[in-house]
């Protein structure tokens, strides 16, 4: 049926090795992981969140949210790491692609951060046909990365 | 996004589901059919952008919208690749160390002919592409092979595609089985998800043509080896068929494959193969 645009996408590989890439510019493959394919999002981990506060006080979650918001910031228009701006028009970011919808509202469109996280871990599960590339489960970000990358967008 | 996309899905499943009910070998639902899938193909471009006239296909990115239709016009004014152009007119006509020229080698003294490759090689059993046709004929005559994806290698097809252009691609699929699995396999290894970012060639060329990656328009995959070689400023020069797949597979994070490895030759097989009709443009030149 669909023979001209998904005749053979089944076929998923990762047959990345360590080079340097001219789109993305940057050394990107990283075998010493292993292989995370869990199907679902990456769940959140407020561990660390509630350390730091107890540790610090009230004060400290608001500047950590605020640090986190920032860095979800530069991994977003990094091009060696999110590189979204490749597709996606996002706010105080130079050259965008028109690949991807706008990035704008989105606390609005998904008020559960657990969707971001799911489009960013692995889009082909709401779309097998999405051109967004799967940046968890191909572990081109971290979990960490992308819950950063997330705050960024609940911005938006 | 999603809605155009889902659409444009229906509609070209639409129009397959058509082709099958028409056709009379409904059963063998799996058989290779190439001649539907290359009308499958040009409809599915032409339905997307009824706009732009059929032999425009060949032109690329250029081919997407008006302003890029006029920065095209303007550098053919003043062509980069005319350079390239001249030293492959002078390299055809320089004869060997053994007497003999490329002119030698090819159909028709290799003038007009770049429409008929790649073409399937009953005998060998395999696609014989034109750059590997001029390799092969360097060293039958005792010449060493020159690299696929550098300046030497372009200018030669330059040149070849230049004396053809304006003539229909005019791919043959000789009624060999093995002719039909090259094709088959250059459709698959386009149609393929592969590295980390688990982009096909379809991803990019039948999905999203004239959609912006980053700054760059994405050509449509109908007609987009009628240009070739190209001259491209980023690269400072031209570059081969050959140099266009090993770039776009590493430039998204994917093992590029030997030029001339037998899938790339593949690929272009399948590439041309549904492009018939569609006139030759090359050389051509991009921002
Ligand atoms: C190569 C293209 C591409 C890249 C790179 C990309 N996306 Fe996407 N993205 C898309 C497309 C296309 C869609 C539309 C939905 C679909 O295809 O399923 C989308 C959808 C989305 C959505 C849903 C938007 C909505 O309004 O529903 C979000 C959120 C998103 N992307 C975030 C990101 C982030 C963050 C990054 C970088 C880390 C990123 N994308 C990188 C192509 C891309
Ligand atoms: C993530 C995007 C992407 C993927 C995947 C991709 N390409 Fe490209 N391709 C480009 C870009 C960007 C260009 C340069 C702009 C243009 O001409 O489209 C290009 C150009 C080309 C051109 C030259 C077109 C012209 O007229 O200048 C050819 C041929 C081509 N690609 C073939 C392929 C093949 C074959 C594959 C798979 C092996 C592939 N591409 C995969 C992005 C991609």
């Amino acid at each position: 049926m669909r023979k001209i645009l998904t005749a053979f996408c089944g076929l998923h590989s990762l047959d990345c090795q360590g080079m340097s890439f001219v789109l993305l510019n940057t050394i990107f493959c990283r075998h010493d992981k292993p292989r995370n394919d869990a199907l679902t999002a990456f769940p959140r981990k407020p561990a660390l969140l509630l350390a730091l506060a107890v540790l610090t006080g009230l004060g400290a979650p608001r500047a950590w949210a605020q640090s986190a918001i920032s860095e979800g910031r530069k991994l977003a228009f990094d091009r060696g790491k999110g590189n979204c701006l490749t597709c996606h028009v996002i706010k105080g970011g130079d050259l965008p692609g028109t690949i991807g919808p706008e990035l704008r509202d989105l606390k609005a469109k998904y008020p559960d951060r657990n969707e971001l996280v799911a489009i960013l871990f692995d889009e082909t599960k709401r779309n097998p046909q999405t051109m967004m590339p799967p940046f968890g489960r191909n572990r081109i970000l971290t979990e960490q990365e992308i819950n950063a990358i997330v705050d960024f967008l609940q911005t938006l | 996004m999603k809605a155009g996309a889902a659409l444009l899905l229906s509609s070209l499943s639409a129009a397959l589901v058509a082709l099958a009910l028409t056709s009379v070998r409904v059963i063998a639902a799996d058989k290779v059919d190439p001649v539907a899938d290359a009308r499958a193909f040009q409809n599915y471009f032409f339905q997307k952008f009824p706009d732009v006239k059929h032999e425009d296909f060949s032109n690329g990115p250029y081919s997407m919208n008006e302003d890029m239709k006029r920065q095209w016009r303007e550098k053919e004014e003043f062509p980069p690749y005319e350079f390239a152009l001249d030293t492959g007119k002078e390299m055809f006509a320089t004869p060997f160390k053994n007497g003999k020229t490329y002119a030698d080698c090819f159909p028709n003294g290799g003038i007009g002919i770049r429409q008929n490759y790649p073409y399937f090689d009953t005998g060998e059993g395999k696609v014989v592409t034109l750059e590997l046709a001029l390799n092969r004929c360097r060293e039958a005559n005792g010449e060493q092979p020159y690299s696929y994806v550098k300046d030497e290698m372009a200018s030669l097809t330059a040149y070849m595609a230049f004396t053809s252009r304006g003539k229909p691609m005019d791919i043959k699929i000789p009624d060999d089985p093995r002719a039909l699995e090259a094709f088959e396999n250059g459709k698959r290894y386009f149609y393929t998800r592969r590295g980390q970012l688990n982009f096909s060639c379809a991803s990019c060329h039948v999905q999203s043509p004239g959609e912006r990656i980053r700054a760059e328009v994405l050509a449509p995959a109908l007609g987009i080896l009628n240009a070739l070689p190209i001259y491209r400023s980023e690269w400072g020069g031209m570059g081969t068929t050959s140099r266009r797949f090993i770039t776009c597979n590493s430039q998204t994070r994917a093992v590029p494959l030997e030029p001339q490895a037998d899938e790339y030759r593949d690929v272009e097989y399948f590439l041309s193969y549904v492009a018939n009709g569609l006139p030759i443009s090359g050389p051509g030149a991009r921002p």
